[in-house]
Protein backbone atom coordinates (compact mmCIF):
# COMPACT_ATOMS: atom_id res chain seq x y z
CA UNK A 1 0.00 0.00 0.00
CA UNK A 2 1.56 3.56 -1.16
CA UNK A 3 1.08 6.53 1.16
CA UNK A 4 -1.70 7.52 -1.41
CA UNK A 5 -3.78 5.12 -1.31
CA UNK A 6 -3.47 5.49 2.90
CA UNK A 7 -4.99 8.91 2.86
CA UNK A 8 -7.41 8.08 0.87
CA UNK A 9 -9.30 5.38 3.41
CA UNK A 10 -7.64 7.97 6.08
CA UNK A 11 -11.74 8.18 6.97
CA UNK A 12 -12.39 4.51 7.20
CA UNK A 13 -9.38 3.94 9.76
CA UNK A 14 -11.78 4.17 12.66
CA UNK A 15 -13.82 1.31 11.66
CA UNK A 16 -10.95 -1.17 11.70
CA UNK A 17 -8.12 -1.82 10.29
CA UNK A 18 -6.68 -4.43 7.92
CA UNK A 19 -3.32 -6.12 7.95
CA UNK A 20 -2.29 -3.93 4.93
CA UNK A 21 -3.14 -0.81 6.74
CA UNK A 22 -1.77 -1.98 10.00
CA UNK A 23 1.81 -3.16 7.87
CA UNK A 24 1.68 -0.11 5.92
CA UNK A 25 1.25 2.10 9.61
CA UNK A 26 4.13 -0.06 10.85
CA UNK A 27 6.40 0.91 8.11
CA UNK A 28 5.94 4.42 7.65
CA UNK A 29 6.50 7.05 9.89
CA UNK A 30 4.64 9.84 8.29
CA UNK A 31 1.25 8.39 7.72
CA UNK A 32 1.20 6.98 11.41
CA UNK A 33 2.33 10.22 12.65
CA UNK A 34 -0.89 11.73 10.30
CA UNK A 35 -2.84 9.04 11.87
CA UNK A 36 -1.63 10.25 15.17
CA UNK A 37 -2.57 13.59 14.49
CA UNK A 38 -6.53 13.03 13.33
CA UNK A 39 -6.62 10.74 16.25
CA UNK A 40 -5.23 13.47 18.98
CA UNK A 41 -7.69 16.32 17.14
CA UNK A 42 -10.35 13.72 17.21
CA UNK A 43 -9.80 13.10 21.30
CA UNK A 44 -9.46 16.94 22.02
CA UNK A 45 -12.84 17.18 19.32
CA UNK A 46 -14.58 14.88 21.69
CA UNK A 47 -13.93 16.92 25.02
CA UNK A 48 -15.79 20.07 23.47
CA UNK A 49 -19.13 20.83 24.90
CA UNK A 50 -21.64 20.88 22.98
CA UNK A 51 -22.59 24.80 23.70
CA UNK A 52 -19.45 25.35 22.01
CA UNK A 53 -19.77 24.22 18.48
CA UNK A 54 -18.73 26.88 16.20
CA UNK A 55 -21.84 28.36 14.37
CA UNK A 56 -22.13 27.68 10.84
CA UNK A 57 -21.47 31.37 10.08
CA UNK A 58 -17.71 30.60 11.39
CA UNK A 59 -17.73 27.84 8.77
CA UNK A 60 -18.37 29.85 6.11
CA UNK A 61 -15.76 32.48 7.36
CA UNK A 62 -13.02 30.00 6.90
CA UNK A 63 -14.41 28.34 3.73
CA UNK A 64 -14.99 31.87 2.13
CA UNK A 65 -11.17 32.77 3.34
CA UNK A 66 -9.40 29.75 2.46
CA UNK A 67 -11.33 30.06 -1.10
CA UNK A 68 -10.05 33.77 -1.18
CA UNK A 69 -6.40 32.52 -0.72
CA UNK A 70 -6.47 30.26 -3.76
CA UNK A 71 -6.06 27.51 -1.05
CA UNK A 72 -9.22 25.24 -1.65
CA UNK A 73 -10.99 25.11 -4.76
CA UNK A 74 -14.59 23.46 -5.01
CA UNK A 75 -14.61 22.19 -1.71
CA UNK A 76 -15.13 22.53 2.08
CA UNK A 77 -12.45 25.11 3.71
CA UNK A 78 -11.09 24.84 7.14
CA UNK A 79 -8.79 28.06 7.72
CA UNK A 80 -9.02 31.92 7.72
CA UNK A 81 -6.69 34.55 6.76
CA UNK A 82 -5.30 37.69 7.98
CA UNK A 83 -7.18 39.86 5.83
CA UNK A 84 -10.49 38.36 6.95
CA UNK A 85 -12.67 41.07 8.39
CA UNK A 86 -13.22 41.35 11.94
CA UNK A 87 -15.42 42.33 14.36
CA UNK A 88 -14.02 45.49 16.34
CA UNK A 89 -14.96 43.27 19.75
CA UNK A 90 -12.90 40.54 18.15
CA UNK A 91 -10.04 42.63 17.35
CA UNK A 92 -10.36 44.36 20.92
CA UNK A 93 -10.15 40.89 22.26
CA UNK A 94 -7.29 39.44 20.07
CA UNK A 95 -5.58 43.00 21.47
CA UNK A 96 -5.57 41.73 25.02
CA UNK A 97 -5.56 38.37 25.20
CA UNK A 98 -2.21 37.07 24.44
CA UNK A 99 -3.17 32.80 23.49
CA UNK A 100 -5.88 34.26 21.42
CA UNK A 101 -3.67 36.35 19.77
CA UNK A 102 -0.97 33.71 19.65
CA UNK A 103 -3.12 31.39 17.55
CA UNK A 104 -4.38 34.21 15.24
CA UNK A 105 -0.55 34.46 14.48
CA UNK A 106 0.24 31.05 14.04
CA UNK A 107 -3.36 31.18 11.76
CA UNK A 108 -2.24 33.82 9.82
CA UNK A 109 1.80 32.35 9.73
CA UNK A 110 -0.27 28.99 8.06
CA UNK A 111 -1.96 30.82 5.57
CA UNK A 112 1.17 32.60 4.64
CA UNK A 113 3.19 29.58 4.05
CA UNK A 114 -0.18 28.20 2.01
CA UNK A 115 0.15 30.76 -0.11
CA UNK A 116 3.51 29.44 -1.04
CA UNK A 117 2.29 26.09 -2.20
CA UNK A 118 2.89 24.97 -5.51
CA UNK A 119 -0.61 23.71 -7.08
CA UNK A 120 1.07 20.51 -7.55
CA UNK A 121 1.30 20.43 -3.45
CA UNK A 122 -2.65 21.01 -2.64
CA UNK A 123 -4.05 18.35 -0.57
CA UNK A 124 -6.43 16.72 -2.94
CA UNK A 125 -10.46 16.87 -2.49
CA UNK A 126 -10.34 13.35 -0.99
CA UNK A 127 -8.08 15.07 1.73
CA UNK A 128 -10.55 17.25 2.70
CA UNK A 129 -13.79 15.12 2.43
CA UNK A 130 -11.26 12.71 4.47
CA UNK A 131 -10.82 15.78 7.20
CA UNK A 132 -14.69 16.35 7.18
CA UNK A 133 -15.89 13.00 7.44
CA UNK A 134 -13.81 12.60 10.57
CA UNK A 135 -15.30 15.74 12.08
CA UNK A 136 -18.26 14.34 11.40
CA UNK A 137 -17.53 10.70 12.84
CA UNK A 138 -16.60 12.48 16.01
CA UNK A 139 -19.64 15.08 16.25
CA UNK A 140 -17.64 17.91 15.68
CA UNK A 141 -19.33 19.22 12.93
CA UNK A 142 -23.39 18.95 12.78
CA UNK A 143 -25.77 20.02 10.77
CA UNK A 144 -27.04 23.71 11.47
CA UNK A 145 -29.67 24.19 13.80
CA UNK A 146 -31.81 27.50 14.49
CA UNK A 147 -29.57 29.55 16.43
CA UNK A 148 -31.15 31.45 18.71
CA UNK A 149 -30.38 35.18 19.21
CA UNK A 150 -27.23 35.29 21.00
CA UNK A 151 -26.20 38.61 22.92
CA UNK A 152 -22.00 38.15 22.33
CA UNK A 153 -21.11 39.79 25.07
CA UNK A 154 -23.12 37.06 27.70
CA UNK A 155 -20.98 34.34 26.38
CA UNK A 156 -17.21 35.15 26.89
CA UNK A 157 -16.02 31.36 27.33
CA UNK A 158 -17.46 31.17 23.59
CA UNK A 159 -14.39 33.57 21.90
CA UNK A 160 -11.85 31.41 23.26
CA UNK A 161 -13.78 28.25 22.14
CA UNK A 162 -14.59 28.73 18.69
CA UNK A 163 -10.53 29.10 18.22
CA UNK A 164 -10.46 25.33 19.47
CA UNK A 165 -11.87 23.85 16.47
CA UNK A 166 -10.22 26.17 14.20
CA UNK A 167 -6.59 25.83 15.52
CA UNK A 168 -7.21 22.04 15.48
CA UNK A 169 -8.77 22.42 11.70
CA UNK A 170 -5.44 24.38 11.41
CA UNK A 171 -3.01 21.51 12.83
CA UNK A 172 -4.89 19.14 10.26
CA UNK A 173 -4.20 21.43 7.44
CA UNK A 174 -0.55 22.02 7.95
CA UNK A 175 0.14 18.27 9.17
CA UNK A 176 -0.91 17.51 5.31
CA UNK A 177 1.36 20.30 4.01
CA UNK A 178 4.22 19.28 6.15
CA UNK A 179 3.25 15.83 5.15
CA UNK A 180 3.30 16.99 1.63
CA UNK A 181 6.36 19.08 1.70
CA UNK A 182 8.34 16.22 2.81
CA UNK A 183 7.33 13.66 0.57
CA UNK A 184 9.09 16.35 -2.48
CA UNK A 185 12.90 17.33 -1.21
CA UNK A 186 13.51 18.77 -3.66
CA UNK A 187 14.83 22.14 -2.96
CA UNK A 188 15.28 23.87 -6.08
CA UNK A 189 11.29 23.08 -6.77
CA UNK A 190 10.62 24.29 -3.10
CA UNK A 191 9.38 27.60 -2.35
CA UNK A 192 11.16 29.56 0.30
CA UNK A 193 9.58 30.37 3.44
CA UNK A 194 8.97 33.14 4.60
CA UNK A 195 9.94 34.32 7.80
CA UNK A 196 9.82 38.20 9.36
CA UNK A 197 13.03 38.84 10.80
CA UNK A 198 11.48 40.85 14.01
CA UNK A 199 11.09 38.53 16.77
CA UNK A 200 7.18 37.26 16.93
CA UNK A 201 4.98 36.95 20.15
CA UNK A 202 5.63 33.38 20.70
CA UNK A 203 9.45 34.17 20.67
CA UNK A 204 8.80 37.75 22.94
CA UNK A 205 7.07 35.26 25.37
CA UNK A 206 9.73 32.71 25.22
CA UNK A 207 12.54 35.35 25.98
CA UNK A 208 9.97 36.40 29.00
CA UNK A 209 10.30 32.86 30.53
CA UNK A 210 13.97 32.72 30.06
CA UNK A 211 13.93 36.16 32.10
CA UNK A 212 11.56 34.76 34.91
CA UNK A 213 14.10 32.18 35.42
CA UNK A 214 17.49 33.64 34.47
CA UNK A 215 17.30 37.09 34.22
CA UNK A 216 20.84 38.06 33.39
CA UNK A 217 19.97 35.49 30.04
CA UNK A 218 16.84 37.14 28.72
CA UNK A 219 19.07 40.26 26.66
CA UNK A 220 21.04 37.09 25.46
CA UNK A 221 18.35 35.11 23.81
CA UNK A 222 16.85 37.82 22.82
CA UNK A 223 19.33 39.46 20.57
CA UNK A 224 20.51 36.35 19.39
CA UNK A 225 16.65 35.52 18.36
CA UNK A 226 16.90 38.75 16.26
CA UNK A 227 20.22 37.78 14.54
CA UNK A 228 19.16 34.38 13.61
CA UNK A 229 15.76 35.51 12.81
CA UNK A 230 17.39 38.46 10.50
CA UNK A 231 20.12 35.90 8.74
CA UNK A 232 16.90 33.93 8.02
CA UNK A 233 15.55 36.44 6.04
CA UNK A 234 18.82 36.82 4.30
CA UNK A 235 19.60 33.26 3.86
CA UNK A 236 15.76 32.98 2.43
CA UNK A 237 16.49 35.90 0.02
CA UNK A 238 19.37 34.41 -1.35
CA UNK A 239 18.19 30.69 -1.78
CA UNK A 240 14.79 32.53 -3.31
CA UNK A 241 17.18 34.08 -5.73
CA UNK A 242 19.78 31.42 -6.25
CA UNK A 243 16.66 28.55 -6.55
CA UNK A 244 19.52 25.86 -7.37
CA UNK A 245 22.32 27.24 -5.23
CA UNK A 246 23.50 24.15 -2.75
CA UNK A 247 25.13 26.55 -0.65
CA UNK A 248 22.11 29.53 -0.13
CA UNK A 249 19.95 26.51 1.00
CA UNK A 250 22.73 25.55 3.44
CA UNK A 251 23.10 28.97 4.97
CA UNK A 252 18.96 28.92 5.06
CA UNK A 253 19.42 24.75 6.91
CA UNK A 254 21.82 26.11 9.29
CA UNK A 255 20.54 29.40 10.25
CA UNK A 256 16.95 27.30 11.42
CA UNK A 257 19.24 24.82 13.40
CA UNK A 258 20.49 28.00 14.96
CA UNK A 259 16.88 28.66 16.05
CA UNK A 260 15.86 25.98 16.81
CA UNK A 261 18.83 25.43 18.98
CA UNK A 262 17.60 28.39 20.83
CA UNK A 263 14.25 27.16 21.07
CA UNK A 264 15.51 23.79 22.86
CA UNK A 265 17.75 25.86 25.00
CA UNK A 266 15.34 27.83 26.39
CA UNK A 267 12.64 25.52 26.37
CA UNK A 268 14.88 23.37 28.70
CA UNK A 269 15.60 26.42 31.04
CA UNK A 270 12.31 27.10 31.12
CA UNK A 271 10.77 23.55 32.78
CA UNK A 272 13.67 23.57 34.78
CA UNK B 1 67.63 40.39 51.45
CA UNK B 2 66.09 39.75 54.62
CA UNK B 3 63.82 42.19 53.87
CA UNK B 4 62.10 40.59 50.79
CA UNK B 5 61.73 37.60 52.85
CA UNK B 6 59.98 39.22 55.55
CA UNK B 7 57.61 40.58 52.44
CA UNK B 8 56.68 37.33 51.03
CA UNK B 9 56.27 36.25 54.60
CA UNK B 10 53.52 39.21 54.74
CA UNK B 11 52.27 38.78 51.67
CA UNK B 12 51.72 35.22 51.71
CA UNK B 13 49.71 35.62 55.09
CA UNK B 14 47.97 37.89 54.05
CA UNK B 15 46.92 35.38 50.88
CA UNK B 16 46.48 32.67 53.13
CA UNK B 17 43.77 34.81 55.27
CA UNK B 18 42.15 36.27 52.76
CA UNK B 19 41.55 32.88 51.16
CA UNK B 20 40.35 31.77 54.39
CA UNK B 21 38.32 34.39 54.64
CA UNK B 22 37.01 34.39 51.68
CA UNK B 23 35.97 30.22 51.41
CA UNK B 24 34.21 30.70 54.74
CA UNK B 25 31.35 30.89 52.93
CA UNK B 26 31.81 27.92 50.35
CA UNK B 27 30.52 24.67 51.13
CA UNK B 28 32.62 21.45 50.26
CA UNK B 29 30.85 18.09 48.88
CA UNK B 30 32.00 14.95 47.49
CA UNK B 31 29.93 12.48 45.86
CA UNK B 32 31.37 8.88 44.69
CA UNK B 33 29.52 6.37 42.68
CA UNK B 34 30.04 2.99 41.60
CA UNK B 35 28.96 2.74 38.19
CA UNK B 36 29.64 0.10 35.55
CA UNK B 37 31.10 0.36 31.61
CA UNK B 38 29.93 2.94 29.57
CA UNK B 39 28.19 4.83 32.20
CA UNK B 40 26.24 7.95 31.55
CA UNK B 41 27.11 11.21 33.84
CA UNK B 42 25.18 14.22 33.69
CA UNK B 43 25.18 17.52 35.43
CA UNK B 44 23.18 20.55 35.41
CA UNK B 45 24.67 23.27 36.76
CA UNK B 46 22.62 26.92 36.69
CA UNK B 47 25.75 29.05 37.71
CA UNK B 48 29.37 27.94 37.85
CA UNK B 49 31.59 25.82 36.24
CA UNK B 50 31.82 22.23 35.58
CA UNK B 51 35.31 20.45 34.91
CA UNK B 52 35.12 16.79 33.82
CA UNK B 53 38.54 14.60 33.58
CA UNK B 54 38.86 10.65 33.62
CA UNK B 55 40.13 8.83 36.53
CA UNK B 56 40.51 5.43 36.77
CA UNK B 57 38.76 2.62 38.12
CA UNK B 58 34.48 2.14 37.85
CA UNK B 59 33.45 5.28 39.77
CA UNK B 60 32.78 8.73 38.97
CA UNK B 61 34.01 11.55 41.84
CA UNK B 62 31.96 14.64 41.93
CA UNK B 63 33.60 17.54 44.06
CA UNK B 64 31.12 20.04 44.29
CA UNK B 65 32.11 23.57 45.82
CA UNK B 66 28.65 25.53 46.74
CA UNK B 67 28.82 29.47 47.06
CA UNK B 68 25.74 29.73 49.41
CA UNK B 69 23.54 27.99 51.43
CA UNK B 70 20.93 29.11 48.85
CA UNK B 71 21.56 26.25 46.60
CA UNK B 72 22.08 22.30 46.84
CA UNK B 73 23.10 19.58 44.90
CA UNK B 74 20.93 17.32 43.94
CA UNK B 75 22.42 13.47 43.06
CA UNK B 76 20.66 10.30 41.68
CA UNK B 77 21.94 7.24 40.64
CA UNK B 78 20.46 4.54 38.66
CA UNK B 79 22.38 1.94 37.46
CA UNK B 80 25.00 3.42 35.55
CA UNK B 81 23.34 6.34 35.10
CA UNK B 82 24.30 9.50 37.24
CA UNK B 83 22.42 12.88 37.25
CA UNK B 84 23.59 15.59 39.21
CA UNK B 85 21.09 18.98 39.58
CA UNK B 86 22.23 22.21 41.27
CA UNK B 87 19.00 23.13 42.83
CA UNK B 88 18.29 26.81 43.67
CA UNK B 89 16.57 27.84 46.61
CA UNK B 90 14.58 31.12 46.44
CA UNK B 91 16.57 34.17 46.44
CA UNK B 92 19.29 32.64 44.90
CA UNK B 93 21.32 34.60 42.59
CA UNK B 94 23.53 34.11 40.37
CA UNK B 95 26.49 34.61 42.93
CA UNK B 96 24.63 33.00 45.50
CA UNK B 97 23.20 29.71 43.31
CA UNK B 98 26.97 29.46 42.11
CA UNK B 99 28.46 25.82 42.40
CA UNK B 100 31.81 24.64 41.14
CA UNK B 101 31.77 21.00 39.85
CA UNK B 102 35.07 18.73 39.19
CA UNK B 103 34.32 15.83 38.19
CA UNK B 104 36.40 12.45 37.52
CA UNK B 105 35.11 9.92 35.67
CA UNK B 106 35.76 6.27 33.45
CA UNK B 107 36.68 7.29 30.26
CA UNK B 108 34.60 5.65 28.64
CA UNK B 109 31.38 7.28 30.08
CA UNK B 110 28.91 9.40 28.21
CA UNK B 111 28.93 12.84 29.86
CA UNK B 112 26.30 15.98 29.40
CA UNK B 113 27.02 19.16 31.20
CA UNK B 114 24.57 21.98 31.25
CA UNK B 115 25.38 25.55 32.65
CA UNK B 116 24.32 28.51 31.88
CA UNK B 117 27.16 30.93 32.55
CA UNK B 118 30.01 29.04 33.93
CA UNK B 119 32.60 27.43 31.51
CA UNK B 120 32.59 23.73 30.76
CA UNK B 121 35.73 22.16 30.15
CA UNK B 122 36.06 17.96 29.26
CA UNK B 123 39.19 16.45 29.10
CA UNK B 124 40.47 12.82 28.12
CA UNK B 125 37.00 10.94 27.48
CA UNK B 126 36.30 8.79 24.73
CA UNK B 127 32.62 8.11 25.60
CA UNK B 128 30.05 10.61 24.30
CA UNK B 129 30.47 14.53 25.12
CA UNK B 130 27.22 16.78 25.19
CA UNK B 131 28.07 20.05 26.22
CA UNK B 132 25.28 22.68 26.56
CA UNK B 133 26.18 26.32 27.33
CA UNK B 134 24.49 30.05 27.09
CA UNK B 135 26.88 32.42 27.96
CA UNK B 136 29.92 30.32 29.82
CA UNK B 137 32.81 29.34 27.62
CA UNK B 138 33.45 25.52 26.19
CA UNK B 139 37.08 24.05 25.90
CA UNK B 140 37.62 20.16 25.20
CA UNK B 141 40.82 18.17 24.82
CA UNK B 142 41.80 14.62 24.09
CA UNK B 143 38.87 13.49 23.10
CA UNK B 144 38.78 10.36 20.98
CA UNK B 145 36.19 8.01 19.40
CA UNK B 146 32.99 9.47 20.76
CA UNK B 147 30.99 11.64 19.58
CA UNK B 148 31.07 15.61 20.71
CA UNK B 149 27.86 17.71 20.38
CA UNK B 150 28.30 21.70 21.61
CA UNK B 151 25.64 24.23 21.90
CA UNK B 152 26.30 27.58 23.22
CA UNK B 153 24.70 31.17 22.79
CA UNK B 154 27.43 33.65 23.15
CA UNK B 155 30.41 31.42 24.43
CA UNK B 156 33.73 30.55 22.77
CA UNK B 157 34.20 27.13 22.13
CA UNK B 158 37.72 25.65 22.13
CA UNK B 159 38.57 21.85 21.19
CA UNK B 160 42.42 20.72 21.12
CA UNK B 161 43.39 16.83 20.08
CA UNK B 162 39.80 15.92 18.67
CA UNK B 163 39.69 12.46 17.20
CA UNK B 164 37.76 9.82 15.43
CA UNK B 165 34.29 11.25 16.38
CA UNK B 166 30.87 13.35 14.79
CA UNK B 167 32.39 16.77 16.04
CA UNK B 168 28.47 19.20 15.88
CA UNK B 169 28.94 22.59 16.96
CA UNK B 170 26.41 24.95 17.15
CA UNK B 171 26.47 28.96 18.72
CA UNK B 172 24.97 31.46 17.59
CA UNK B 173 27.70 34.34 18.88
CA UNK B 174 31.02 33.03 20.22
CA UNK B 175 34.04 32.26 17.95
CA UNK B 176 35.18 28.44 17.14
CA UNK B 177 38.74 27.41 17.46
CA UNK B 178 39.97 24.10 16.79
CA UNK B 179 43.27 22.59 16.37
CA UNK B 180 44.20 19.04 15.52
CA UNK B 181 40.45 18.24 15.07
CA UNK B 182 39.46 15.19 12.86
CA UNK B 183 36.81 12.47 12.52
CA UNK B 184 34.52 11.35 9.90
CA UNK B 185 32.37 14.16 10.52
CA UNK B 186 32.61 18.22 11.84
CA UNK B 187 30.61 20.54 11.58
CA UNK B 188 30.40 24.15 12.70
CA UNK B 189 27.37 25.98 12.43
CA UNK B 190 27.80 29.88 13.54
CA UNK B 191 25.88 32.75 13.11
CA UNK B 192 27.69 36.08 14.26
CA UNK B 193 31.44 34.03 16.01
CA UNK B 194 34.73 33.25 13.56
CA UNK B 195 35.62 30.14 12.78
CA UNK B 196 39.13 29.27 12.88
CA UNK B 197 40.47 25.42 11.80
CA UNK B 198 44.04 24.62 12.37
CA UNK B 199 44.65 20.71 11.44
CA UNK B 200 44.82 18.31 8.42
CA UNK B 201 41.28 17.60 7.46
CA UNK B 202 42.03 14.08 8.63
CA UNK B 203 40.88 10.99 5.68
CA UNK B 204 37.41 10.45 4.43
CA UNK B 205 35.94 12.64 6.67
CA UNK B 206 33.40 15.69 5.93
CA UNK B 207 33.94 19.08 7.24
CA UNK B 208 31.15 21.49 7.14
CA UNK B 209 32.18 25.21 8.43
CA UNK B 210 29.28 27.40 8.23
CA UNK B 211 29.07 31.38 9.65
CA UNK B 212 26.96 34.07 8.70
CA UNK B 213 28.96 36.88 9.33
CA UNK B 214 31.88 35.32 10.68
CA UNK B 215 34.99 34.98 8.91
CA UNK B 216 36.80 31.57 8.89
CA UNK B 217 40.05 30.75 8.20
CA UNK B 218 40.94 27.26 8.03
CA UNK B 219 44.96 26.55 7.81
CA UNK B 220 46.06 22.94 6.76
CA UNK B 221 49.48 21.53 5.64
CA UNK B 222 50.69 20.82 1.83
CA UNK B 223 50.18 17.33 2.08
CA UNK B 224 46.60 18.00 2.92
CA UNK B 225 44.11 15.59 1.09
CA UNK B 226 41.13 17.74 0.51
CA UNK B 227 38.20 18.49 -1.91
CA UNK B 228 37.43 22.13 -1.01
CA UNK B 229 34.38 24.29 -1.56
CA UNK B 230 34.35 27.86 -0.35
CA UNK B 231 31.96 30.73 -0.93
CA UNK B 232 31.35 33.74 0.62
CA UNK B 233 27.73 35.06 -0.86
CA UNK B 234 28.84 38.98 0.36
CA UNK B 235 32.12 38.82 1.88
CA UNK B 236 35.96 37.77 0.30
CA UNK B 237 37.65 34.81 -0.16
CA UNK B 238 41.23 34.15 -0.26
CA UNK B 239 43.36 30.48 -1.26
CA UNK B 240 46.84 29.98 -0.20
CA UNK B 241 46.95 26.84 -2.14
CA UNK B 242 47.57 25.73 -5.87
CA UNK B 243 44.14 23.35 -6.12
CA UNK B 244 43.00 20.78 -9.07
CA UNK B 245 39.64 21.78 -10.49
CA UNK B 246 37.40 20.15 -9.06
CA UNK B 247 34.27 18.26 -11.14
CA UNK B 248 31.06 19.85 -10.15
CA UNK B 249 28.48 21.82 -10.63
CA UNK B 250 30.32 24.52 -8.72
CA UNK B 251 30.24 27.87 -10.22
CA UNK B 252 33.66 29.55 -9.00
CA UNK B 253 33.81 33.62 -8.52
CA UNK B 254 36.95 35.43 -8.67
CA UNK B 255 36.83 36.68 -5.03
CA UNK B 256 34.66 35.10 -3.53
CA UNK B 257 33.87 31.67 -4.29
CA UNK B 258 36.53 28.56 -5.30
CA UNK B 259 36.52 25.59 -5.66
CA UNK B 260 38.52 22.50 -6.09
CA UNK B 261 40.88 19.49 -4.80
CA UNK B 262 43.65 18.64 -3.42
CA UNK B 263 46.41 15.43 -3.38
CA UNK B 264 43.68 12.58 -3.23
CA UNK B 265 40.93 14.64 -2.09
CA UNK B 266 40.11 12.13 0.86
CA UNK B 267 37.77 14.69 2.70
CA UNK B 268 35.34 16.79 1.61
CA UNK B 269 35.56 20.25 3.24
CA UNK B 270 33.21 23.24 2.77
CA UNK B 271 33.54 26.36 4.23
CA UNK B 272 30.43 28.66 4.26
CA UNK B 273 30.28 32.43 5.12
CA UNK B 274 27.27 34.73 4.70
CA UNK B 275 29.04 38.67 4.71
CA UNK B 276 32.47 37.12 6.52
CA UNK B 277 35.71 36.28 4.66
CA UNK B 278 37.11 32.96 4.38
CA UNK B 279 41.15 32.12 4.22
CA UNK B 280 42.14 28.93 3.17
CA UNK B 281 45.82 29.10 4.42
CA UNK B 282 48.58 26.93 4.23
CA UNK B 283 50.67 26.22 7.48
CA UNK B 284 54.05 27.18 7.24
Amino acid sequence: MTCEEFQRILPELGSGNSLERVAHLRSCSQCAGLLADLNEIARQAKQLQGSLEPSPRVWQCIETALRNEGLVRGSIALVPSAQDAHSLEDEAHLQSCQPCAGVRADLDEISQQARLLQESDEPSPRVWNSIEIALRNEGLIRQPRPEPPRVRHAAPRWKLAWLVPLAAAAAVILGVVVFRTTQAPDLASAPPVQVQSTTSPEEEQMVRMVADRTPSLSAAYEADLKAVNDYIREAEGSAKANPRDEMAHQHLMSAYEQRAMIYEMAMNRSLR
Amino acid sequence: MGGCKERATFLATVVVWAGSAFAADLIHKEFHFKVHRHASVSILNEYGPISVRPVSGHQVIVNAVLHSSRVTVDSNQRGSRVEIVSHLLPGATAETGKVEYDVQLPSDAGVTLDSSTGPLYAEGLRGDVVLVGNTGNVEVRNISAGHLHIKTLDGSVSLTNVTDGHVEITSVGGPVVMKSVSGPLVQVNSNKGNIAYDGDFGGGGQYLLVTNSGNIEATAPAFASIDVVAESVKGKVVNDFSLQPAHSSFVERAGSAFAGTLGKAASSVKLLSFSGKIHLKKRQ
